[in-house]
């Protein structure tokens, strides 16, 4: 259960403000008040937890600031706690009411947490002592629960801490409860669960600025009359999948047909449609475990590695506006990782660790140095075309080891005193966070995550590590002789973080671990790639993992799929867990993860529901339909109509007779330029996997509709219709052709009949087949991935 | 309400233009719909996001007397509202200031573009993962009655991608997005137009043909949202081509080029412009989605020079246009973006994200003229008056539409869901 077990980073963080020993037994403040006043409300957002405070007091936001707000409490003239006269203290006597109190009555004199706090204050209201137990987990028992029919209460979850001294305690009464969607299931202050739908969710567990979850399970009916598929699972992880439809009474949709299997996996592993005589042949193998074999040579072809580098450039903001030409590094450099099915955590690396000199030594250096200046004069300044044999991307750039752009991408607009180009540690720690550990830190900015565990201290350390990077002419090289400009690591900071209490720099840290030393022969930013690797990171491998499977399964385990938090536990936490072990074990292999979800039974369910799946939207019942994107949406339309992809020429490296698939640049200009702005590509300038749009619109709509440039495609000269409608005499085999071109399926019955009869009722032949390809270019099943 | 003194303006409070402006028109038509609301004011929306967060202390809400490290670099100029000041980057807007409210204490707690966008453009509703609130546009849509021909809502150029867009509602009540710019020389909505060599005849035999073979996933019994969706903008692309005066409303070159370039030549003033010929043409909700962006966490007062006197001379003449063509009265127009900024100026002399307050500005459709609504401390840094969530923010808008705040709509898991979970209308804006 790593993922359910996540290393706790910053709740109870030092306890070096403590005052003096505590007796054992003692309420703690850390574990004991600080919950107690989450629970009651008064470090809300709206109450003290809000910035400003309310009335005078603050509290840190859901308590996640102990220290804080100790300091806070034992603030306010010594009035807030009174040891000497507990009951005189205003903590006490203005949440009862006693005195007037603008949030109302929250606290009663009778009750367990009044005790609780009077207790404390009397004791001296004391902060916990360094040797205090700390909190380093949180588990809610059970982890799932089937709950009994709707409107019917649950016997109560346990929440159990984890302590530093090994020891377990149940702190269920300090708990607050949340439901992740109320509409399903609702929880009460004690924990009781009372079902609402039939479904699946998540509860919450807070305790002292940990999250913990567990999830609740509301079968709906049975239903009559529908069975459920005879299928061998021999993956665990479409069994886990199952067990869980069992539970709930949803029945999955057996498996897909041939041709539509053909046509989902051409999308979504090439980003392209089959042609028809793919669809035929494809048809009449016989053998047993085609489509195995089939994923196998997709997951080798060259468009394949394309289509991950697109990807990846949306991920680390690859923005040609900033970039120009570099946007091509980028992108060769991703799809020559891709197309040599180099491992995730050497890609890491790559990107992580990158520097001018590439691991090379000084000699090889100036080796390099001299060929690029011969052939700069060569080429007139301009880049070298790949040798023979060999595409752009497998030559030059694409080989490196390193992608040192990615450091030069994200530099400071402004120039720091006394300082050249220098790189911006925030914005590459909110990269990194987001593309290789799955998690949006945009938050801990300016405060402590609300939903997870990263503070702003975490943050600005994370920051640190990478503001050690710097640009410009690497000193040990020229030591050597070699003047090498470009990204190395530096030894100092290029900018200081300060932390927000002490006003301090803050070291470098990587998460969770240890401040960083940095001198020679230390590179900050290697220790935080090994810290991804450690076997029990939870972070690096299930943010790949979820990510693969969202983008075949069109869901992820945790939704958004790039937003990995405490508190958005996934859907299915071992099936999860499952395959980041798979993934790990098998050394980051991307193909071999890839092989395996794409052989799940899960990847080749019909699309076609039943009475017992078809509102699911959470249990990979059966395949959900979603809109071409944009590159495949451009892509297929040039495969019907057998027109080019045309991309206007930018930059000095036009690549001529790419698909829109391999395309490297953020903003494409032109009619095709325009198609793929419509169809939501994203631009690339926000640091979040919702920026490519996967919704449908009217301007799609209209396009594929009314669109001049579109129908001229479809009534191009020199395009395919003419050319088969010239050569095919037989209305039967011709209409075929075009339902397999466009729309990956034969024709029925009712469509040939209806063809036929448009055909008989146009006087020109070629006039009717290009208004029935207008129509199936506009067909629901065309734009849609089934 | 012709001749417009400064103390006029200052007397008129929520009391003052409320209720004046109420064509009986749209009580009949809020009637009609069954709408048991508060009775609209606003018939239109013009809304200007503000993407990344403008700074409010560089332009409705100065703070002379902060500190140096704080106060930034442009001086406060008077205003046709006495005692309220404004950046002297807004000296047309500061003439202006009758026909405007300003919300000071509109504030939350999320310093994140994401999320924050989420809350201020999903309907004031906090962001959750299991739930998309709608947007502004999505709302109207869903409430109005749809003219053939006549996109209800539209986007110049698209809708903003870091909200939610019409979230549960569904793909079928986004905004109609121009997807082009205004202010080129060859902007011109693409698609709207029969393609040459395509006649009337053609293209409804072709449409028929259409119609009747688009059955494959017909044996869905749950259409998920994307059909539903695909369904909808068949009908909606069969009826806007064959519609002209839609096509002409998007024909810039109809305005005149004295009124062009009063809004200004650029991106914003030409949206602008655009905006008032669609609302004039019978679109309800326009959003306008600003090019550059306010996210200045360097060069603020660099870029607050570029960006602010487009907005004075756009926004100015929008309000003036409008006012004069007798639509200011029913068209509400707001501008605000995610949050405000830091007020302490960082090291790239720029600000950061900073929710903790922010200025919200709003005009016409039934909102008082010359409010000043809210304040913040002498930093600009928290509310200290008139403390307002997003929700309450959310609920004034939609009251002032005819929309009740709290009506609830399925959302997918099946549970009524309201438009605004929270809050309650700001009274002094609403009435």
């Amino acid at each position: 259960m790593r993922l359910t077990m996540r290393p706790t980073m910053t709740v109870a963080v030092g306890f070096l403000l403590a005052t003096s020993p505590a007796r054992a037994g003692e309420v703690s403040f850390s574990r004991h008040v600080t919950p107690v006043l989450y629970q009651l409300g008064c470090s809300s957002g709206m109450c003290h937890g809000s910035f400003s405070g309310k009335g005078g007091m603050r509290l840190s936001l859901f308590a996640g600031n102990p220290e804080m707000d100790h300091l806070n409490l034992r603030g306010g003239f010594g009035r807030r706690v009174d040891p000497l006269h507990p009951e005189r203290s205003l903590m006490l006597l203005k949440p009862t009411r006693a005195i007037e109190h603008g949030g109302g009555l929250r606290l009663r004199k009778e009750s367990w947490q009044y005790q609780l706090l009077r207790k404390w204050i009397e004791a001296g209201a004391r902060f916990d002592p360094p040797a205090a137990p700390k909190l380093i987990g949180l588990r809610v028992e059970p982890v799932s629960l089937t709950l009994p029919p709707v409107g019917v209460k649950s016997p109560p979850l346990k929440v159990i801490a984890k302590l530093s001294t090994g020891a377990e305690e149940d702190v269920t009464k300090f708990t607050k409860f949340e439901s992740l969607d109320p509409g399903l299931a609702e929880v009460d202050a004690g924990g009781c669960v009372t079902g609402q739908r039939a479904g699946d969710i998540a509860i919450l567990a807070h305790y002292a600025g940990a999250v913990g979850f567990a999830t609740m399970l509301m079968p709906g009916p049975k239903v009559a009359g529908v069975a459920f598929p005879k299928e061998e699972l021999p993956d665990v992880v479409d069994r886990l999948l199952v067990e869980r439809m069992r539970k709930l009474n949803i029945v999955p949709s057996p498996r897909c047909d041939d041709l539509d299997f053909l046509r989902r996996v051409h999308l979504d592993v090439i980003g392209q449609l089959p042609t028809p005589d793919e669809c035929r042949a494809f048809l009449k193998d016989n053998a047993p475990d085609k489509r195995t074999k089939l994923i196998d040579r997709l997951l080798a072809h060259p468009l394949h590695a394309a289509l991950w580098a697109g990807k990846l450039c949306d991920m680390v903001g690859a923005d040609d506006r900033f970039l120009g030409d570099g946007v091509y590094q980028f992108h060769d450099w991703f799809r020559n990782k891709f197309e040599t099915n180099t491992p995730w955590d050497k890609i890491a690396y790559g990107v992580l660790c990158a520097t001018a000199a590439d691991g090379r030594t000084p000699d090889q250096i100036r080796e390099d140095q001299k060929r690029d200046a011969e052939s700069r004069k060569k080429y007139k300044g301009k880049p070298p075309p790949a040798p023979p044999g060999k595409q752009p991307w497998q030559a030059g750039y694409g080989t490196r080891n390193t992608l040192d752009v990615f450091y030069s991408n994200l530099i400071n607009t402004q120039t720091l005193p006394g300082k050249g180009r220098t790189v911006n540690g925030r914005q590459i720690a909110l990269r990194v966070a987001h593309t290789f550990l799955g998690v949006r830190l945009e938050c801990a900015q300016c405060h402590k995550h609300p939903y997870d565990r990263w503070s702003q201290g975490d943050f600005f350390s994370f920051a640190a590590v990478f503001a050690h990077t710097e640009i410009g002419v690497d000193p040990e090289l020229k030591a050597q002789k070699v003047n090498l400009n470009g990204v190395f690591a530096g030894m100092r900071p290029v900018e200081e973080f300060l932390d927000p209490d002490t006003q301090q720099p803050v070291p470098a840290r990587i998460p969770a671990g240890p401040t960083i030393t940095v001198k020679p022969g230390v590179d900050a930013r290697n220790l935080v790639w090994q810290w991804m690797l450690e076997m029990d990171n939870p972070f690096f491998a299930p943010a790949l993992v979820n990510r693969v499977w969202e983008r075949y399964l069109g869901r992820g385990f945790i939704e958004p799929a790039d937003a990995q938090a405490a508190a958005n536990p996934p859907s299915h936490p071992e099936a999860l867990a499952e395959l980041a072990r798979d993934f790990i074990e098998h050394k980051y292999d991307l193909r071999h993860l890839q092989r395996r979800i794409l052989n799940t039974a899960a990847y080749q369910r019909d699309w076609r529901t039943n009475a017992a799946n078809a509102k699911d939207t959470r249990n990979f019942s059966h395949r959900a339909l979603r809109r071409l994107t944009a590159e495949q949406a451009l892509d297929a339309i040039a495969h019907v109509t057998g027109t080019a992809v045309k991309i206007p020429k930018r930059y000095g490296s036009p690549r001529d007779g790419q698909k829109a698939a391999e395309i490297a640049l953020s903003r494409v200009g032109g009619d095709d330029g325009y198609v793929l702005q419509i169809f939501g590509r994203p631009l690339r300038v926000q640091n979040c996997d919702c920026e490519r749009s996967a919704a449908a619109s009217l301007s799609q709509t209209m396009y594929l509709f009314n669109d001049e440039k579109l129908i001229g495609k479809i009534h191009d000269d020199k395009g395919r219709l003419k050319k088969l409608v010239a050569e095919t005499a037989d209305d039967g085999k011709l209409l075929e052709e075009l339902y397999l071109l466009t729309l990956t399926r034969i024709p029925t019955e009712v469509e040939l009949k209806r063809s036929r009869q448009y055909i008989a009722g146009v006087s020109s032949r070629l006039e009717a087949y290009q208004d029935i390809v207008w129509s199936l270019l506009n067909r629901h099943d065309f734009v849609v991935n089934r | 309400m012709q001749l417009f003194t400064r103390r006029s303006a200052l007397r008129l409070g929520s009391a003052g233009i409320a209720g004046l402006t109420l064509p009986n028109l749209l009580r009949a038509e809020g009637a009609n719909r069954g709408v048991v609301g508060p009775a609209p004011k606003a018939k239109n929306v013009i809304f200007i996001w503000q993407q990344g967060g403008p700074p409010h202390q560089d332009t409705w809400d100065m703070k002379p007397t902060a500190p140096s490290d704080m106060r930034g670099e442009f001086h406060p100029i008077r205003t046709n509202l006495p005692g309220y000041t404004v950046c002297e980057l807004l000296p047309r807007l500061s003439r202006q200031i009758h026909h405007l409210t300003i919300l000071r204490g509109v504030n939350h707690h999320i310093p994140d573009h994401n999320p924050g966008s989420m809350f201020m453009l999903g309907s004031g509703n906090p962001p959750n993962p299991t739930i998309f609130h709608p947007t502004w546009s999505a709302v109207v849509k869903k409430e109005s009655q749809q003219v053939p021909g006549v996109p209800t809502t539209v986007a110049i150029p698209s809708e903003p991608s870091e909200g939610p867009g019409a979230g549960f509602l569904g793909a079928a009540y986004q905004s109609f997005a121009t997807q082009a710019d205004p202010n080129d020389a060859d902007f011109r909505v693409r698609s709207l137009a029969m393609p040459r060599g395509i006649d009337l005849a053609r293209f409804e035999r072709r449409r028929q043909l259409l119609e009747e073979t688009n059955r494959y996933f017909n044996e869905l019994d749950e259409r998920p949202d994307l059909l539903r969706g695909l369904d909808n903008f068949h009908r909606d692309a069969h009826e806007i081509i064959l519609a002209p005066a839609t096509r002409r409303a998007f024909d810039m070159n109809q305005e005149p080029a004295s009124v062009r370039d009063r809004y200004g030549r650029n991106k914003v003033g030409q949206r602008m412009l655009l905006a008032r010929r669609l609302v004039e043409a019978g679109v309800r909700f326009v959003t306008i989605s600003e090019p550059v962006g306010w996210d200045t966490h360097a060069d603020n007062f660099k870029r607050m020079r570029e960006q602010l006197p487009v907005v004075d001379g756009a926004f100015s003449a929008l309000l003036e246009d409008l006012h004069l063509r007798g639509l200011l009265q029913d068209t509400l127009v707001m501008m605000f973006g995610e949050f405000g900024r830091t007020p302490r100026i960082n090291n790239q002399a720029g600000r950061d994200h900073w929710p903790q307050a922010m200025s919200i500005v709003l005009a016409g459709g039934g909102v008082p003229g010359g409010l000043i609504h809210g304040a913040t401390d002498r930093n600009g840094a928290y509310v200290t008056d008139r403390s307002h969530s997003p929700a309450d923010f959310a609920c004034t808008i939609y009251s002032l539409l005819g929309i009740d705040p709290h009506k609830t709509y399925p959302a997918p898991n099946g549970q009524p869901t309201p438009i605004v979970r929270d809050g309650a209308p700001i009274r002094a804006v609403a009435g």
